[in-house]
């Protein structure tokens, strides 16, 4: 290594407390960030809470729920386009652990709504236009993949206890579209190659979901309720 | 259809369930997940080489004999060839891997290093331990990040960056069209590669720079070993540096960090011991008795003891 007269060879403590400045600046941006986020989990939870009841609603009452909801996703959009505006730019990955939990309870509730409203499986786009995300790392603030297929694997347990609820209101139609959407989805998974890791373990997990989905079609069928 | 394409379509052959919609969908998170993955098993790779080149690179800075070395940088540089000859050669391989570095700057290039941190973060650190206890063993300091920084954008432009283009990270697509170009573009097109800064973070920095007192407090007890009782000393006074800097950080920067100081502390309590010992037995034993008792480190056991926790922290 050659002598580098234009380089000021700082001191230990000087090159230290430059390393510290740089983190407290951003400790701040996290502490920011903390706040939001946790503005939207208390937002994702109220509407949680208020899509549990599909459990205990008629067919016919399905949709006075999904727009009662509606103002909860507003909301959420809002909360995450100040989170996008807290961040320095191309930072979405430093701060990512923050929201990754909430993301995938999002990409749940997005997709429940989008079944409930119309019986289709919300695709990564229609996810990140509910909430006002991109797709793509490169064009900023974007929905990743894995939280996407997360809440997928979410709505999937969801459905399955609605399966048995729809049954318990009487509606015995219900579960066959269930059954019918979850071995397609569970059709999708079994197309990926996963490694050992959380969205692996849940999608093991889907088989259980699956089963339990299968006894109730089982049961209906066998004592010809659906007819 | 390539084989990928034939293996979706034989796929979807056997889950007649599947809707097309649905197929095409996870076709496309197939695809996403599987580049993802493969990414980050090349930085896992690069990461490795550079972990073990690196370590190499301490072991050889760790053969320079400490037996005749003074501690001023003055009289450093007129002592015996056997110490430049190995310095240089630390210097060439660690340019060897700046050239890995800059692979992994070119796998990240179109990312957010971030992303793919886990992957290669050991092979940083890992280098930058063998950088500054190189510049350690050189210049009796430490290398600061900057500098740090800039050593590995100096280095790469003298080296002959051979980037071949599998190595260059290039996916399929990319490669095949890059074939096309004749020869003069594609020197070009490497030589462009190489300007790409490997992102060095603080925290790598920081973390390399705390395994670096493990290596003082190695050399510390290797130079008392051989008679040398002035380089300990230079030594601790370095380290308790150190050990105050990483004090003053505030625990909130990283868990990993912290824990790196309790290791730090532990050296330092070695490093004292050792000085300790050279000011307490120097007084009372013949000099050549005290080089046999400093010896006596050299034994079965203590080494056994030495390894032992060498292998704990890796």
């Amino acid at each position: 290594m050659e002598a580098q007269p234009d380089v000021v060879r700082s001191k230990p403590a000087d090159v230290f407390s430059k390393i510290q400045k740089k983190f407290d600046q951003e400790q701040e941006t996290r502490e920011a960030i903390r706040a939001a986020v946790k503005e939207l989990e208390q937002t994702a939870r109220e509407l949680l809470t208020s899509l549990q009841g599909v459990h205990q609603c008629t067919k016919d009452r399905i949709p006075e729920l999904c727009t009662q909801v509606e103002p909860y996703f507003d909301k959420v959009k809002s909360h995450l386009s100040t989170i996008q505006s807290l961040l320095p730019p191309n930072t979405y990955y430093k701060y990512y652990d923050h929201w990754k939990f909430v993301m995938q309870r999002l990409c749940f509730l997005c997709s429940l709504q989008v079944y409930l409203k119309s019986g289709d499986l919300a695709t990564q786009h229609n996810v990140a236009d509910m909430l006002g995300v991109h797709l793509k790392p490169e064009d900023g603030f974007h929905l990743e993949v894995e939280d996407y297929l997360l809440g997928l694997l979410n709505l999937a347990s969801e459905l399955s206890r609605l399966a048995v609820n729809s049954v318990i209101l009487g509606n015995f139609k219900q579960p066959f579209e269930i059954s019918e959407f979850v071995s397609n989805l569970s059709g999708g998974f079994r197309l990926l190659n996963l490694k050992n890791d959380s969205l692996r373990k849940k999608f093991d997990a889907l088989k259980y979901d699956l089963k339990k989905i299968e006894e109730v079609v089982y049961d209906i069928s066998i004592r010809g309720l659906h007819s | 259809m390539n084989c990928e394409e034939k293996s979706l379509k034989e796929a979807q052959g056997h889950t007649p369930e599947l809707k097309e919609d649905v197929f095409e969908l996870f076709s496309s998170f197939q695809k996403q997940l599987d580049a993802k993955y493969d990414k980050h098993e090349r930085l896992v790779k690069l990461s490795r080489d550079c972990t073990i080149q690196s370590k190499r690179i301490i072991f050889l800075l760790h053969r320079i004999p400490t037996s005749d070395l003074e501690e001023t940088d003055k009289e450093m540089s007129s002592c015996s060839n056997q110490f430049n000859d190995l310095i240089s050669e630390a210097d060439q391989k660690l340019q060897n891997v700046a050239v890995i570095l800059k692979k992994i700057a070119v796998e990240l290039q179109n990312d957010d290093p971030e992303r793919f941190h886990t992957a290669y973060t050991n092979g940083v650190q890992e280098f930058i331990e063998a950088l500054s206890f190189y510049v350690f063993q050189k210049e009796r300091r430490l290398i600061s990040l900057e500098e740090a920084k800039k050593w590995l954008e100096m280095n790469v432009h003298e080296t002959d960056g051979n980037i071949t283009k599998e190595e260059s990270g290039l996916d399929h697509e990319e490669r095949e069209t890059k074939l096309g170009l004749d020869q003069q573009e594609e020197k070009t097109e490497e030589l462009v590669l190489l300007t790409i800064p490997f992102p060095l973070s603080d925290i790598d920095y920081l973390l390399g720079v705390a395994d670096l007192t493990g290596e003082l407090m190695r050399l510390s007890i290797n130079a008392a070993g051989s008679g040398n009782w002035k380089l300990p000393y230079s030594i601790l006074e370095f380290m308790r540096e150190l050990y105050c800097c990483f004090l003053r950080l505030r625990p909130y920067i990283s868990k990993i960090v912290s824990r790196k100081v309790t290791t730090l502390r532990e050296s330092l309590f070695k490093i004292e011991n050792v000085c300790y010992r050279i000011k307490v037995r120097g007084s009372e034993v013949p000099q050549h008795m005290l080089v046999d008792e400093e010896n006596s480190k050299n034994s079965p056991s203590y080494i056994q003891e030495v390894t032992e926790n060498f292998d704990a922290e890796n």
